[in-house]
């Protein structure tokens, strides 16, 4: 323990020694404004600047540009500043108090750069911004507790940034705090963002119009969980390997559009996406794979489900208690089992492709003219006993269904089925394009080499 | 001898027959198993922390929850002829306390996982405590729970600012009244569980219609 702490100190004080070694070879007019805070670094080999008399130094706002090297927090800033690092990733905050290691308490503050490991205990963010307009840029992170909060931070936005817990991975969930938390922040930005083993990725809560695009989360219970919160746009965003890939919860007007939720298996109540108390929200054009529930949703009511990948999941969708739904133009592929409804008979489900139902289609429209009827019976069962999902698709069960499966008033029933796929449907990442492109540059080396080949041989001859 | 034998295994057989007869309140809250256990209203994950509640059935199910909210949610729903017995943890030590026996704080601005503000706790002397470290809270009985209005933070906010006072008003307006009640119906409390809970269910019917109207009023603005 202490002999690594030296280890790391040794290895702090050589980085200092050869980024100023480094800045003394430069020209002499970049040297010269580096150097007051050279000095500083000199002066203090043995541990980090100390980063508040840095800010408090800097006029309200300027650009504080940090030399490489390791500083220490805590440290609050007060005043619009920009602080950035001067080469992305070259310089560390370190903190390990139990206040977060840059608070932001001023508006229009703007972070950038920064790595940022915060060691004080799991209830200090490592950035916590309670101040409209702030943004934070390419952060990297690694934190015992939360990764960045936002509270009262309207139009704040985080970006290109990582993180991720210091815990060792495994243990339980509640260890972990979560990655980036919302709280009444309205119309904030939360785009390609890197979010791993958290306990919820991405965390929002009264917080209206909130963006989150492109961001990768994984391995965390949730990787999006919205809650309380009307109008939020979930674009593009890739969710793998969590509890639940986006946990939508009593929201209104919400979007869900082009993501990927896939693998959420590991847990006995994963699902891709759950929705619950959801209103006039869309989830269209989504791929949802491999997860234990594809579409969970839950007293849910006029909400659109259109145009979604649903393939390879143990159940595709479920439906619990949701009416007024419109679910249309979507697939589902290599599910174990297509769906399960249960009080949900008032949804408008229509021109879904099922793969395993064979309709019949005699007027030729590419809809089959037998109906797709969901049988309510397992899940019904199983609500009642959890301990008989054992005995999920079992012969028995399908026989017991069969017997049950005289009154279908109340079921959930596709209307007009489609008779065959209206896509391709192989679409679990987004590699297929960059896949293509490597390809053809493995073509053209190929070509490369034999001409080189073809060449040499004519020169030997 | 015989009759002494006689009046021994008289005695064994009346010994058990008591033991049986009134040791009938056997519910027992179980242990929070993370990785499995979500919330039999809201599905969320149930953590092993001061939030988690939980309602054993009377035939030995347990359904828990990741809020007390949500467990009122539940009795409002399903009514608790099916109750054997309902826990909530205490916020100081969360060991499990049966729900009629604990004491509340609400505030508003309490984080819990679906927002309901409500905390619980074990003894009494530790929610006045609390409350006088946070500077707020309401501090409530669990007679007081089926008349909460169970609104959750956002739907406060929600309805004053569209001016749909009906819950807001009656729960403002109980607020001292509340205290009263729990001060004199305290002691005369613990032992009859049978009669409590028939009173206690329309009492959740009522509690749930005012769920609705929060979560209708939430929706509508």
């Amino acid at each position: 323990m202490t002999g690594s702490r030296i280890a790391r100190g040794l290895r702090a004080a050589a980085l200092v020694l050869v980024s100023a070694a480094l800045l003394a070879a430069r020209p002499a007019g970049a040297a010269e404004t580096a150097e007051p805070r050279l000095k500083q670094a000199q002066q203090t080999r043995q541990a980090p600047v100390p980063l508040q008399p840095l800010i408090d130094a800097a006029p309200e706002g300027a650009v504080l540009r940090l030399e490489p090297g390791e500083y220490a927090g805590p440290a609050t800033i007060g005043k619009p500043l920009a602080v950035e690092a001067e080469a992305d990733g070259a310089v560390t905050v370190v903190s390990a108090d139990a206040r977060p290691a840059i608070a932001v308490t001023a508006a229009g503050v703007r972070l950038r750069g920064l790595r940022i490991e915060q060691t004080g205990g799991r209830d200090g963010p490592a950035v916590h911004v309670s101040a409209p307009d702030a943004a934070l840029e390419g952060l990297d992170i690694k934190a015992e507790g939360f990764g960045i909060r936002l509270e009262r931070a309207d139009r704040s936005a985080v970006r290109g940034s990582t993180i991720r817990s210091s815990r060792p991975s495994g243990g339980r969930f509640t260890e972990r705090r979560n990655g980036i938390d919302l709280y009444e922040t309205h119309d904030a930005v939360i785009e390609r963002n890197t979010v791993a083993s958290m306990y919820d990725a991405i965390y929002i809560e009264n917080s209206d119009n909130v963006r989150i695009a492109g961001n990768v989360v994984e391995s965390s219970r949730y990787g999006i969980h919205v809650m309380y919160s009307d109008g939020t746009v979930i674009t593009g965003n890739d969710g793998r390997m969590n509890v639940t890939g986006a946990m939508v919860m009593t929201v209104d007007g919400v979007l869900l559009e082009g993501n990927i939720f896939a693998k959420q298996s590991e847990n006995v109540n994963s699902q891709g996406i759950l929705l619950f108390a959801a209103r006039n929200s869309v989830v269209r054009g989504n791929v949802v794979s491999g997860n234990r529930v594809g579409i969970y949703v839950e007293g849910s009511t006029d909400n659109r489900i259109e145009g979604n990948e649903i393939t390879d999941n143990f159940m595709g969708i479920e439906l619990l208690d949701s009416e007024g739904n419109e679910i249309a133009g979507n697939q589902w592929i290599g599910n174990v089992a297509d769906a399960g409804a249960r009080r949900s008979g008032a949804n408008r489900i229509e021109r879904n492709f099922w793969d395993s139902f064979s309709g019949v289609d005699a007027d030729g429209d590419g809809a089959s003219d037998l109906r797709y009827a969901i049988n309510p019976f397992f899940l019904s069962l199983t609500e009642r006993r959890p301990v008989f999902q054992v005995l999920f698709q079992s012969p028995g069960m399908k026989f017991l269904e069969g017997l049950y499966g005289a009154d279908r008033s109340g079921w959930a029933v596709d209307a007009a089925p489609l008779v065959s796929p209206a896509r391709e449907t192989d679409r679990t990442s987004r590699e297929s394009g960059s896949g293509r492109a490597a390809g053809a540059a493995g073509a053209l080396l190929l070509a490369a080499a034999c001409a080189v080949i073809i060449i040499s041989r004519r020169r030997t001859t | 001898m015989r009759n002494r034998r006689l009046a021994l295994t008289f005695a064994l057989v009346m010994a058990a027959f008591i033991s049986v007869a009134c040791g009938g309140d056997e519910y027992t809250a179980r242990a929070v198993s993370e990785e499995t256990d979500r919330c039999a209203t809201c599905n969320m994950a149930v953590a092993d922390d001061a939030h988690a509640t939980q309602i054993v059935t009377k035939d030995g199910r347990a359904l828990l929850f990741d809020d007390i909210g949500c467990m009122y949610a539940w009795l409002a729903e399903h009514g608790d002829g099916d109750v054997g017995a309902a826990f909530v943890r205490d916020y100081r030590g969360l060991r499990w306390v049966k729900s009629e026996k604990a004491y509340y704080v609400y505030d508003a601005s309490f984080k819990t996982p679906m927002a309901y503000g409500v905390l619980s706790f074990a003894d009494k002397s530790d929610a006045e405590a609390f409350i006088a470290e946070q500077g707020k809270g309401v501090l409530m009985t669990a007679d007081d729970l089926p008349n909460h209005s169970w609104a959750v933070n956002r739907d406060m906010d929600r309805a004053h600012g569209e001016g749909a006072h009906e819950h807001d008003a009656g729960h403002v307006g109980d607020g001292p009244g509340h205290a009263d009640d729990g001060a004199s119906h305290g002691e005369g409390h613990g032992g009859d569980g049978a009669g409590e809970h028939g009173a206690d269910r329309t009492a959740g019917r009522d509690a749930g219609e005012a769920y609705a109207n929060a979560r209708e009023g939430g929706a509508a603005a």
